[in-house]
């Protein structure tokens, strides 16, 4: 057994302590925002009948004014997996809009994040160990200029290129517009082919990050000694650069890749928005735009639990990848 | 493999302040940076001097580039080369700064947590693990979603407070090896307090990683306002590159075919930003550089 | 006069020759003479000691003879004879095959010579499986034994890097580098910021294994009095070039050039009766700009107008040499 009671225990600790900040987050800052819930329903008249805001203000606690006894319950409900109910599609539950649209992001993010972790690493290998030859410096230098391009205004040119003018793909949306009497074949190619856009936005955003940082990583561990003694020893190219170098360099890098993953969420919520790919992003967005405020903070938080899930999976992926790690 | 020993240690700061003059500063690349922002910069300060349209004025609408609108019109039929020539303002203001403030904060964070040793510093360091892990821009969108209105100065303080966490994690590792050279064991001795020793002492060496830092979290700064525009967490009424985009996106500029609706904001957002990359990476190359001797 | 015993063939037993040897560093500032005029040789099963101070060209040598100079530096002049072959302008694939399975070397700092990321036995492994034909638990169970060689435990095959002590560490390298059963085995500052009692040990174990398989050794080090206790023969760099070359045995009674004897002096001895301790005044040369006389002139005490002037052959007599102009002129001889 690789891990230790205590390591598992601290993992999860962070993980949990990380998810309850997010939580307090959530209740404390839409009433530090001067936003009283309960105006702020009443506000969002035409949406919600007497009867309902008195359902919801009962069910809420805030006809207490007592933040303390909100927040109790607040929390109560949450770890029960009560997320509340949404104004927009009353009497819903957050929770069940939201986790019909999670698989969604979770596919694209996934997606992206494999595959720009794949293309960016490759390419960082490749540009360190051939440093300063042409594939070096066009990867750095694309790596640079898409670095600084707006995750949304990408997506927007790519559906303006790819789907407006050459019609190659979709314009948006997850899914063919009827799904009845297609084969399974057919739903999932209908799915990729409306997939292929969205991930190749994201794609292209975050791999640069993932090469220069794989790239520095590399050189770092070039540079190294023992770099020395296995080229030394006549072992190939191939066998140096990956089997050596960039077992080493991957180390830093993996770290870096999860933590980039927020980063990443957030490009998807606005990719989403542009694709009307139907995933917690675009959930967001029409709740900003309906000011549908339990829906707002039901995203936030599934979207910091998918984070802090994949960032406690990658905890217990990384001592498997670096033995210098003590699991004690 | 070693050719002869190095001389007596050089202090960085001196080692800094060699070579030439001011051309000696940058690298070919930091200047192109250092145009483009400038560029940039003078546009957003003379933009009333050389727009030929006030961005509120209406025309014509759905407009194509001509000489009348080089940059055609939108669908209100306001001129969009004078909509994106004011929207560098508001980049410009939000971008600059809310990276300051974040620089400010990432910077005060990564020299005290990196200097001090002891539980303060450690509780600190986890709770920026900790911030780390949340998405930023949704919690960005949760706050400004709440806020009764989003102005510039609402978008700088969100921004600001929430985008220096990288910064003070990559200063505080400066700083915990700055920490161990020889002139901060001197300022030790010759009795200048912590205060004196990180402001005095160990801020002028770090220097260039703090504003390659800096340089960053701005173009961070810049993108991120932009999707904020883009959500509509901001005020519409003001001009600028995301809200510009954002209208273009909801009034279906894309099924129009209209181009010079979509382009211009995004690559003026794009090439900022990326002057402010050039830039970053080659302040981060040179120090490097003369790190390694 | 730039080698002894230029032109002849290979003598008899000799495995490894070097012979007019010269290595550049091509800098923005110049080019650096890090090794000239370098020739020696050595025998099989002979342990034959480099000394002097760093950057003296010691390491550059090393990397010269094993075929791993990298640019900017690169070999002017010279051949390097590896049992009659020369080794100087072969190809990076040619050298590959031929290094590690003929000539092995143990680099500076060994201790940092191991991937942290991949576990000893398979380093070890590696190097077996990149010259020849075999599977990989075939090469395990045999680095298990090379291991117990060098005295380490079977099990450490499966430990990593950062289980072991820095001794043990630059033990696995040392089995590694024997893991073919070269001819030559070069050590490079093999001991190093290890203490002396675990240098002395380790020094011990590559002693015995040379009388066992009878691979010759090039140690390298800047550490004289090491040498004097450990190798058959010891050649003193300064400058780039070779001031002095002879027995241990006879350099320990009778160092002819001013500049070895300051080197025995600058350490403290571990036996006999030398008991003062002196640094040696002055810093080495500039090599980019290296003096016109002797290399040494302008920090020995016995230098003279000639020292200045022009640069001292090698005066060969008997099994030993010098390159100095006051030991010639009588006056070096203590």
């Amino acid at each position: 057994m690789r891990y230790s009671a205590r390591y598992l225990a601290k993992r999860l600790g962070f993980a949990l302590l990380t998810l309850y900040l997010a939580a307090t987050a959530d209740f404390l800052l839409p009433r530090l925002m001067g936003g009283n819930p309960a105006q702020a329903l009443a506000s969002s008249t035409g949406l919600a009948s007497p009867a309902t805001v008195a359902a919801i203000t009962k069910e809420f606690g805030l006809s207490n004014p007592n933040w303390g006894y909100q927040y109790g319950l607040y929390l109560w409900q949450l770890v029960h997996g009560n997320l509340g109910i949404s104004y927009e599609y009353y009497p819903s539950p957050v929770s069940t809009i939201l986790l019909r649209a999670l698989p969604y992001t979770v596919a694209l993010v996934l997606s992206a994040t494999v595959i720009s972790f794949a293309v960016g690493w490759s390419l960082g290998i490749i540009g360190a160990w051939r440093r300063g030859a042409w594939v070096d410096q066009l990867g750095v230098g694309v790596a640079f200029w898409l670095y600084a391009v707006p995750y949304f205004w990408l997506a927007m040119m790519l559906v303006f290129l790819f789907a407006f003018l050459l019609g190659w793909f979709p314009m948006g949306h997850a899914l063919p517009s009827s799904i009845t009497g297609l084969t399974p074949w057919q739903w999932v190619a209908g799915a990729v082919r409306h997939g292929i856009l969205p991930v190749t936005s994201l794609v292209l955003t975050s791999t640069a990050g993932h090469l220069l940082l794989m790239r520095n990583n590399m050189l770092t561990v070039l540079a190294d000694d023992y770099m020395q003694l296995a080229r030394a020893k006549g072992l190939k190219p191939f066998s140096l650069m990956f089997r050596y170098a960039a077992r080493s360099a991957m180390l830093p890098s993996f770290t870096g890749l999860m933590l980039s993953l927020g980063n990443v969420v957030g490009g998807a919520v606005v990719t989403e928005i542009v694709f009307s790919y139907p995933g917690i992003g675009l959930a967001t967005y029409n709740a900003i735009l309906s000011h549908d405020y339990p829906m707002i903070q039901g995203a936030f938080l599934m979207l910091a639990v998918a984070v802090v899930a994949a960032n406690l999976l990658a905890d217990l992926i990384y001592p498997l990848l670096d033995p210098r790690v003590t699991l004690h | 493999m070693r050719l002869g020993e190095a001389g007596p240690e050089m202090s960085p700061e001196a080692r800094l302040a060699r070579g030439g003059g001011w051309r000696g500063w940058l690298g070919r690349k930091g200047w192109a940076g250092v145009v483009i922002i400038a560029c940039f910069a003078l546009m957003a300060f003379f933009a009333h001097e050389f727009v030929p349209y006030s961005p509120t004025a209406t025309f014509p609408a759905w407009q194509p580039p001509s000489a009348v609108h080089w940059l055609g019109t939108d669908d209100y039929g306001q001129d969009i080369f004078s909509q994106v020539v004011y929207g560098s303002r508001a980049s410009l203001v939000v971008g600059g700064l809310a990276g300051l403030l974040s620089g400010v904060i990432g910077t005060a964070v990564g020299l005290v947590a990196g200097y001090l040793r002891g539980l303060w510093s450690e509780v600190l360091m986890r709770f920026v693990d900790l911030m780390l892990v949340i998405p930023a821009l949704a919690l960005m969108i949760i706050i400004g979603a709440f806020l009764p209105s989003v102005g510039q100065g609402a978008q700088i303080l969100i921004i600001g407070a929430l985008s220096w966490l990288w910064m003070a994690r990559s200063i505080r590792s400066q700083v915990m090896s700055e920490r161990e050279r020889g002139y901060v064991a001197a300022a030790r001795v010759v009795g200048l307090s912590d205060g004196e020793i990180m402001v005095r002492e160990i801020l002028p060496n770090v220097m260039p990683i703090v504003i390659a830092n800096l340089v960053m979290v701005i173009t961070a700064a810049i993108l991120v306002q932009a999707s904020l525009n883009f959500l509509g967490i901001g005020n519409p009424s003001t001009v600028s590159w995301g809200s510009m985009l954002s209208l273009a996106f909801t009034d279906d500029a894309i099924l129009q075919g209209a181009w010079w609706w979509v382009v211009p904001p995004g690559l003026c957002i794009a090439l900022f930003a990326y002057g402010f990359v050039l830039l970053g990476n080659d302040v981060l190359d040179r120090y490097a550089r003369k790190r390694e001797g | 006069m730039a080698t002894p015993r230029a032109g002849e063939g290979l003598e008899r037993g000799e495995t490894l020759r070097v012979q007019g040897l010269d290595v550049d560093y091509v800098t923005e500032e110049g080019v650096v003479a890090a090794v000239r005029d370098m020739a020696f040789s050595l025998r099989a099963g002979e342990i034959v000691g480099i000394a002097g101070e760093s950057g003296c060209g010691k390491s550059t040598l090393a990397h010269a003879v094993c075929g791993l100079l990298r640019p900017p530096a690169r070999i002017r002049r010279g051949r390097v004879e590896l049992g009659g072959q020369d080794l100087v302008g072969l190809s990076e694939r040619a050298m590959r095959s031929i290094r590690w399975e003929r000539i092995a070397i143990v680099p500076q700092s060994a201790m940092n010579n191991l991937s942290p990321v991949l576990r000893v036995g398979d380093q070890i492994a590696d190097a077996m499986l990149a010259h020849r034909p075999g599977t990989r638990a075939e090469a395990r169970e045999k680095a298990r034994g090379l291991l117990q060689m060098v005295g380490m435990s079977r099990r450490h095959v499966a430990s990593y890097p950062h289980e072991l002590s820095g001794g043990m560490r630059q033990r696995a390298v040392i089995a590694m580098a024997l893991a073919l059963n070269p001819e030559v085995l070069v050590l490079d500052e093999p001991t190093t910021a290890l203490d002396v009692i675990v240098q002395a040990a380790i020094l011990g174990t590559i002693r015995d294994l040379r009388d066992q398989f009878g691979f010759a050794v090039l140690l390298i080090t800047h550490d004289l009095p090491l040498l004097l206790q450990t190798v058959d023969r010891i050649l003193v760099m300064y400058g780039g070039g070779l001031v002095e070359s002879g027995s241990a045995d006879g350099i320990w009674r009778r160092p002819r050039h001013p500049y070895t004897r300051a080197l025995l002096g600058a350490f403290p001895p571990l036996t006999g009766p030398r008991a003062r301790l002196e640094a040696i005044r002055g810093m080495p040369p500039n090599l980019l700009r290296p003096p016109a006389g002797c290399a040494f002139a302008p920090r020995c005490p016995l230098a003279g107008e000639a020292c200045r002037r022009q640069r001292p052959p090698l005066a060969v007599q008997g099994d030993a040499a010098a390159a100095c102009w006051r030991w010639e002129a009588g006056e070096g001889e203590g």
